[in-house]
């Protein structure tokens, strides 16, 4: 049963085998319900050996999972930590010490609506999920408040696509021109450049070329870098 | 939870993008986005697309009680709700809603003010009852920009709505269906075109069409409505920086254009549906007026599939309902005899020797003001004239007669199986053996008068089964009218029939 379907297009609500706790990992958009794996998303059956089933799908909304790269906006203040807008249905909670260094004295010095890549941390289904601006050994390596620069949002898997080691798009723009990326998973990017008119170029470019291979998506950068200039 | 304002990045950045002249999806300062159009399967039914703002539209048309100082007025009017939907990232809420409101009453007061729609054609009986018409208008996905597009598609749906007909009757109004009569469109005067504009840097810089993030980074809003005839329907501006005289003319002659620009595109769109569902429309009449031509069996075996007969039943319906309509068709000029007959008269039937064709008969011409009683005792004396026969001939006109009889009566179980009980049906197949047999009961008799009657009734009240060509029709006209028989009545025992 499961190994037919695998690589097929798949609906949700569709049964796709018997539950084997031994030998099935399950993933993103597989739910356990009579002792059978049942689909609850649409989208393509991957397997990954020995064990991991997972549906690969895209959408725009985001569900918090453990140990992820994030960007927030900061909302509210409240007491001893911040308030982060994540674009999941509850906001995030940010402490002051969850930045390295962080004293009872030494306090960041963030204000509303300040933008922040963090990582998540504590993620249940209710409570509000937990964010940190540092890595596991405590130090920034990038985590903390992005200034100045533009950020926008797009769908999940552009975003996923874009954290890959070796991204076609970003290493064409990278020979071009100058900039600054950070990639939350949970669909927003933010970039910063020199001018002005380099970060809407990367923005555009990166928006046009969703879904694009190599070949066309080139076209479309240069046809967007002959219209600027 | 969702946030209430931008984060200082996309603030600072719009802000200081515009600044050097330039937007973030480059477009110009004074460039739309791509509107895209398309309609549903009902009348007033829309959608729009401008860039990614998506607006849904429909009309519904309901009959209210006019105003008292106004009693010949219909009414027009618009809602637009916004759902949760719509907005993801940034809330939606009492403010944006309010805005929303503003954006409602501002196209309701420009449409009644500027005379978009003509009133007094919605109305029924004046002081009694009148059409009221709303536009619902849902923004699907919030991009920016709802007001432009919620126009667009309102006025989209009321071109493209038609209503039912209405007649009166003896102070009772009659409202007839799509099949009886066809639908009118509304009387539309003209189109304004909303066009608003995003201001900047104290008014210097102003944006034609802005998108969500725009619309949070900018100072102060003016909005526009504009024809094609270049008339302004209304402006509104509620708060925010101020302008100068020059800035608003500025903004009149851009809104112009940009009107001209997106009226050319909505006509041509408008067009080109209203053909594909009259095309529509006619296609599928004329599809079962050409399964009329043919005979049960070529209609059956030209389909695709297999018919039960539940399915032929509502196919025969239909074919009977589209007799009965005022619809012309140039192509065909026997349809148009049929339907103006079928207006005027009562019609008979008379079964030729061909056993494909079944005639039609102008009888008389029946005034429907109330000359019926006179017409029906005409019939009875023509049927009382031609019932003198002399035994030879009703020899040989019986074996005639019994053979068309059978021929018509397989026709009229065919396609009024439906409307007969059990019994009426036993009845007729008794009929059929009536030929064979001429030993009867007067009991039969009586029975099988009632039947014959009752069909003639049903055949007259119902139309026609099958359409003759013209040569034939012709044939008829030089036929005697003294030939011409009540061939119901086939067997001479029941020639003494009278009508009651």
């Amino acid at each position: 049963m499961n190994s037919e379907l695998i690589g097929t297009f798949v609906l949700p609500d569709e049964k796709l085998g018997e539950m084997n706790s031994n030998s099935m990992k399950v993933g993103n958009g597989l739910v356990i319900s009579n002792g059978s794996l049942v689909s609850s998303k649409c989208g393509i059956l991957r397997f990954k050996n020995p064990d991991k089933y997972w549906i690969d799908n895209n959408q725009k909304r985001y569900t918090p999972i453990v140990g992820q790269p994030v960007i927030g906006f900061i909302t509210q203040k409240v007491g001893t930590e911040y308030l982060v807008d994540l674009g999941t249905n509850i906001p995030a909670v940010l402490s002051f010490f969850g930045f390295p260094g962080a004293t009872k004295k030494n306090r960041p010095q963030l204000k509303i609506n300040d933008t922040v890549y963090a990582r998540i941390i504590a993620s249940n289904g209710t409570e509000e999920p937990q964010i940190v601006c540092m890595d596991k050994n405590e130090r920034a390596s990038g985590f903390g408040q992005l200034e100045g620069g533009y950020c926008f949002k797009c769908s999940l898997n552009l975003s996923r696509k874009f954290l890959q080691p070796r991204n076609k798009i970003l290493s064409y723009l990278g020979k071009k021109l100058k900039f600054e990326i950070a990639v939350g998973v949970n669909g927003r990017i933010w970039i910063n450049s020199g001018s002005v008119q380099d970060t809407i170029l990367i923005t555009n470019a990166i928006q046009r070329t969703e879904g694009l291979t190599e070949k066309p998506a080139r076209k479309v950068i240069n046809m967007l870098f002959d219209n600027m200039m | 939870m969702k946030r209430q304002q931008l984060s200082t990045n996309e603030q600072n950045f719009v802000g200081s993008s515009l600044i050097s002249g330039r937007r973030i999806d480059l477009r110009s300062l004074n460039e739309i986005r791509d509107l895209s159009i398309s309609f549903g399967s009902k009348y007033g039914q829309v959608m729009v697309k401008l860039g990614k703002t998506k607006v849904i539209s429909s009309i519904q048309a309901t009959v209210a009680q006019p105003f008292k100082d106004r009693p010949q007025e219909g009414f027009c009017r618009v809602r637009i709700s916004l759902s949760n939907v719509s907005t993801i990232d940034i809330e939606s809420n009492r403010k944006s809603q309010s805005d929303t409101l503003e954006i409602q009453r501002m196209i309701e007061d420009s449409y009644r003010e500027s005379r978009v729609v003509d009133l007094e054609s919605l109305c029924i009986i004046p002081d009694i009852w009148v059409w009221e018409i709303v536009c619902n208008v849902h923004v699907v996905d919030n991009d920016g920009n709802i007001s432009d597009a919620a126009n667009i598609a309102t006025i989209l749906s009321l071109s493209h709505f038609k209503l039912p007909q209405v007649t009166i009757k003896n102070g009772k109004a009659i409202i007839h269906t799509d099949e009886e009569k066809e639908l009118i469109p509304l009387s539309i005067y003209h189109l304004p075109i909303s066009v608003s504009f995003g201001l900047f840097e104290k008014g210097e810089i102003i944006i034609v069409d802005p998108c969500l993030i725009e619309e949070k980074t900018i100072e102060g809003r003016i909005i526009m409505m504009v024809n094609i005839h270049e008339e302004i329907c209304s402006i509104r501006k509620g708060g925010g920086t101020p302008l100068t005289l020059d800035q608003i003319l500025y903004c009149t002659k851009l809104a112009s254009e940009k009107a001209k620009e997106i009226s050319l595109i909505i006509d041509r769109e408008l067009e080109k549906d209203l053909k594909l569902k009259t095309k529509q429309e006619y296609d599928n009449r004329h599809l079962i007026s050409s399964i009329l031509m043919k005979d049960e069996q070529t209609i059956k075996s030209s389909l695709p599939f297999p018919i039960s007969n539940s399915l032929e039943e509502t196919i025969l319906d239909k074919i009977r309902n589209i007799q009965s309509l005022s619809w012309t068709n140039k192509n065909s000029t026997i349809e148009i005899e049929i339907s103006e007959l079928s207006k005027f008269t009562n019609l008979s039937l008379n079964l030729e020797q061909k056993k494909d064709t079944v005639q039609v008969i102008n009888q008389k011409n029946v005034d429907k003001s109330g000359d019926e009683d006179e017409n029906e005792n005409e019939n009875d004396d023509d049927f009382e004239a031609n019932n003198n026969y002399s035994d030879d001939e009703e020899d040989e006109n019986l074996n005639q007669r019994n053979e068309q009889f059978k021929e018509f009566i397989e026709i009229t179980n065919i396609l009024q199986n439906q409307n007969l009980s059990k019994k009426e049906l036993e009845l007729l197949n008794q009929l059929n053996s009536v030929s064979s047999s001429n030993n009867k009961t007067n009991n039969e008799k009586k029975e099988s008068q009632e039947i014959i009657l009752n069909n003639q009734k049903k055949i007259q009240n119902n139309e026609i089964e099958k359409i003759n060509s013209k040569k034939n029709l012709k044939k008829n006209e030089n036929h005697k009218p003294d030939e011409i028989d009540f061939s119901i009545a086939i067997n001479p025992q029941f020639q003494t029939l009278k009508k009651k």
